[in-house]
């Protein structure tokens, strides 16, 4: 190549390697701050079972790829639209069609969409998937379990599910004695607590710990309250007309703290303790 | 540049008349058109499942022209010796790799085009003539366009990137392998970034986050070319963001060319 | 005389596994202006490589090549060149006239000039007929004529033909005789290559004879071949003996 035709090439080279790097840096920065309104799940409109045909031989690595789109948005899930959510069952059924043995989005489903106010029933019809399949799993079962208890207060079912999961081999002992409190329909807050505290033990990452954490500070709270509410119902013959009265009665200390909010919501009619409004 | 157009023009017009085109075109009209007897078993909003499936048969058939036709014709040139032909001729290789990149993408622009226009035709029927089916939300033209633009642009990163490969290996096989490769790991490396360095329920060493950051420097992010999701939900689109990444776009595809062109300049044709 | 195109001492290998092979040891020869030359040799002697180093699709790793004085790498240096491969490729899809005019605009004739061209070149190769067909349409021996049309459309000074009596019948070896004859009494420079004597003997002014990459012999045909050693005869020895001298030399 001749000097002058070097020169021109290395510059044009020069040239378009800066260009390059600028505008990937501006199109990275455009990408990494698009508003949570346009980071839309994104789910290919395909049903499930078309999917599963056309994916061949890939489908575990097809239920991955789809299980990672939908894990964006473990992230900033507070700023989703009903669209999104129902693009994230979409997602789930997807992945769940294409490898229900998979309990990466068991857990998932677990953790994000069961504790969604309207996908608890989504939440446990997906679930049914890895539970009939993984039929050494005590965990998939268990979920439902709880989601029935704890979403829906239906207790028979929870404690069917509960007691189909101490069945099998590994279930914790706990599992047994929570599907037969859940039979009993007592007990409904230390219930809530030991199924709270399996799964605080069986999280694996930090969010959900700490999502799990506060309910089950919340629900410790509760049972607190309600024990001083019952204690006051004793001797008084009704129950207090205000959280407050147990104070002044001497039944508790100090007010348990409410991880989700300045103070417990009290029902001065049916005596019920609430940590949020939606329950 | 007179003869980068004619080298252009004789690609341009070779891969018209290629039967494989033909093929790859009428299953990808079909396809467009036969979303419509499917779209009635969809409960979710009908424009998305129409832009989605529209712009999957755009590139599906866009990617299959590119990796077996634009390969097949690079492969016949090169390891096949057509190239004789041209570079027996006052034609510098540069010249020849301008010109062939030209005439490919002229190939890869009339298919989408034509896919575009069956697409927006059997969109029309379907409003027309199928009740459950919608317009996608505060859907535009523009928009549209726009999304065909950035279509065509992403095909035309993977045809730079199929043209280095055939003249770097010796195989066409070898060459649609790494090709397609390339295009799976630029759609899919910007999710596996954002699980990794932004999510909570990922954890990985710094290294292999390092190593996944340079990687988004190296291999083109097809991703910020997929406007379906904007599309799809009318969601605004800011003309700064278009422009960079159109310029992106072209910017990487100069480079590869360049780079093509500086290999196949000191390559010997046997 | 001058030489259109020249060799100095050139050398090239190719890659054989973990070694390289030489093909080629130090070939020196010109082709003068306006002289047909023979380039003979054996299957396998090298011919069709020192064609690719003359047209410039291979580097040689030592010596040079010179086309009218320019490197074959020089696109300018190919202007005057019409080349015609030993197995001529095509765009298929493409038509006689299609492809004629690309390359008589590619070699930078003008549009009237190469519209006019392409039929009389065609006719001359018996190729008129099928001047709208697509080339994936022809014979092998009418895509050999094809490939001599794309190296005459445009009228070039010199002609470089790898074996270009290759998938011809009797007539069209006939019609490619009298076409080298045409062009030497226009004064054109014809190199060819072959292996076929017979062609050799009636058509070129001097000769090449290259075995096993080495230039045994260049110069007059009439130098070559006398009354008691026949030109088949002088060449079968020639290489005979080059063969034995190899084996001894080890």
């Amino acid at each position: 190549m001749s000097g002058k035709r070097a020169i021109v090439s290395f510059f044009l080279l020069l040239f378009i390697i800066s260009a390059l790097l600028l505008t990937n840096s501006r199109v990275k920065h455009y990408r990494d701050n698009i508003p949570a309104e346009n980071q839309r799940a994104e789910a290919l409109m395909v049903s499930p079972t078309l999917l599963k045909v056309i994916s061949g031989e890939f489908k575990g690595l097809w239920a991955d790829y789809i299980l990672l789109k939908a894990s964006i948005f473990l992230g900033g899930y507070y700023e989703s639209t009903p669209e999104d959510w129902d693009a994230i069952y979409l997602m789930f059924k997807q992945s769940l069609t294409l490898d229900p043995y998979f309990f990466q989005t068991c857990y998932y489903i677990q953790g994000l969409l069961s504790w969604r106010e309207g996908m608890h029933e989504k939440a446990i019809e997906l679930l049914k998937y890895p539970a009939q399949y993984r039929y050494w799993d005590w965990e998939p079962k268990f979920y439902i379990g709880f989601d029935y208890f704890y979403f829906l207060h239906d207790n028979l079912k929870g404690a069917h599910y509960m007691a189909e999961a101490a069945k099998l081999p590994d279930a914790p002992p706990i599992v047994a004695t929570l599907g037969a409190r859940l039979a009993q329909r007592e007990g409904k807050t230390e219930t809530a607590i030991g199924m709270l505290k399996l799964m605080y033990d069986r999280a694996s990452d930090e969010k959900h710990k700490k999502l799990l954490e506060d309910r089950i500070n919340a629900h410790i709270g509760i049972l607190t309250l309600e024990r001083a509410i019952s204690a006051y119902k004793q001797t008084h013959g009704e129950i207090p007309d205000s959280l407050d009265t147990l104070i002044h009665k001497g039944l508790l200390k100090q007010m348990p703290e409410n991880p989700f909010g300045d103070t417990y919501l009290y029902d001065a009619e049916t005596g019920r303790v609430f940590f949020d409004e939606i329950r | 540049m007179d003869r980068v157009w004619l080298i252009s023009l004789v690609t341009l017009k070779e891969g018209i008349r290629n039967r494989a085109l033909q093929g790859i075109l009428i299953i990808a009209l079909f396809s467009c058109v036969a979303y419509l007897t499917i779209i009635p078993m969809f409960a979710f909003d009908t424009g998305k499942v129409a832009v989605d499936l529209g712009f999957a048969s755009m590139t599906l058939a866009g990617l299959a022209i590119v990796i077996f036709l634009g390969i097949g014709l690079l492969t016949q040139d090169i390891h096949q010796r057509s190239v004789c032909m041209i570079l027996s001729r006052p034609v510098s290789r540069t010249q020849y790799v301008l010109g062939k990149f030209l005439g490919l993408s002229g190939i890869v622009l009339v298919a989408v085009l034509i896919i575009a226009l069956i697409g927006v035709l059997s969109g029309w029927a379907g409003i027309t003539f199928i009740s459950e089916m919608t317009l996608p939300r505060n859907f535009t033209w523009h928009i549209l366009g726009v999304g065909v633009l950035f279509n065509f642009l992403s095909l035309m990163i993977v045809m730079s990137i199929a043209f280095l490969f055939t003249v770097l290996t010796t195989n066409a096989y070898l060459s649609m392998l790494f090709t397609f490769g390339v295009y799976i790991i630029g759609q899919s490396l910007e999710t596996i970034v954002k699980v990794v360095t932004a999510g909570d329920f990922a954890r990985v060493g710094a290294l292999y986050a390092w190593m996944l950051n340079v990687l988004t420097w190296i291999v083109p992010n097809l991703r910020a070319f997929d406007l379906k999701v904007h599309i799809s939900y009318g969601l605004p689109l800011s003309v700064p963001y278009t422009l960079w990444t159109a310029a992106y776009g072209i910017f990487y595809i100069g480079i590869i060319i360049f780079l093509t062109a500086m290999v196949f300049r000191y390559q010997e044709i046997k | 005389m001058t030489s259109l195109i020249t060799l100095s001492n050139v050398e090239k290998s190719y890659k054989d596994g973990f070694r390289r092979k030489k093909i080629i040891h130090d070939l020196s020869l010109d082709v003068l202006e306006g002289e047909v030359f023979g380039f003979i040799g054996p299957n396998g002697a090298g011919k069709s490589t020192v064609i690719n180093l003359i047209m410039g699709f291979i580097k040689p790793e030592a010596g040079s090549v010179r086309i009218n004085g320019s490197t074959p790498y020089d696109p300018k240096a190919r202007q005057d060149i019409g080349y015609l491969p030993e197995d001529p490729r095509f765009y298929n899809n493409l038509s006689a006239r299609e492809l004629l005019l690309f390359g008589a605009h590619a070699s930078g004739v003008d549009r009237d000039t190469a519209k006019k061209s392409v039929e009389p070149v065609l006719s001359r190769l018996d190729l008129l007929h099928v001047v709208g067909e697509r080339v994936n349409t022809y014979s092998k021996g009418m895509k050999q004529r094809m490939g001599l049309a794309m190296a005459m459309v445009h009228d070039p000074q010199i002609y470089i033909l790898d074996e270009p009596m290759s998938g011809l019948d009797p007539i069209g070896r006939n019609l490619l005789k009298k076409i080298t004859l045409d062009l030497k009494e226009k004064g054109k420079t014809v190199f060819f290559s072959t292996h076929i004597l017979n062609d050799v003997e009636v058509l070129c002014d001097r000769i090449g004879v290259l075995n096993k990459g080495r230039l045994l012999f260049c110069g007059d045909i009439g130098e070559f071949s006398s009354a008691e050693s026949p030109f088949e005869e002088a060449f079968v020895e020639m290489i005979k003996d080059a063969n034995e001298g190899v084996k001894r030399d080890g």
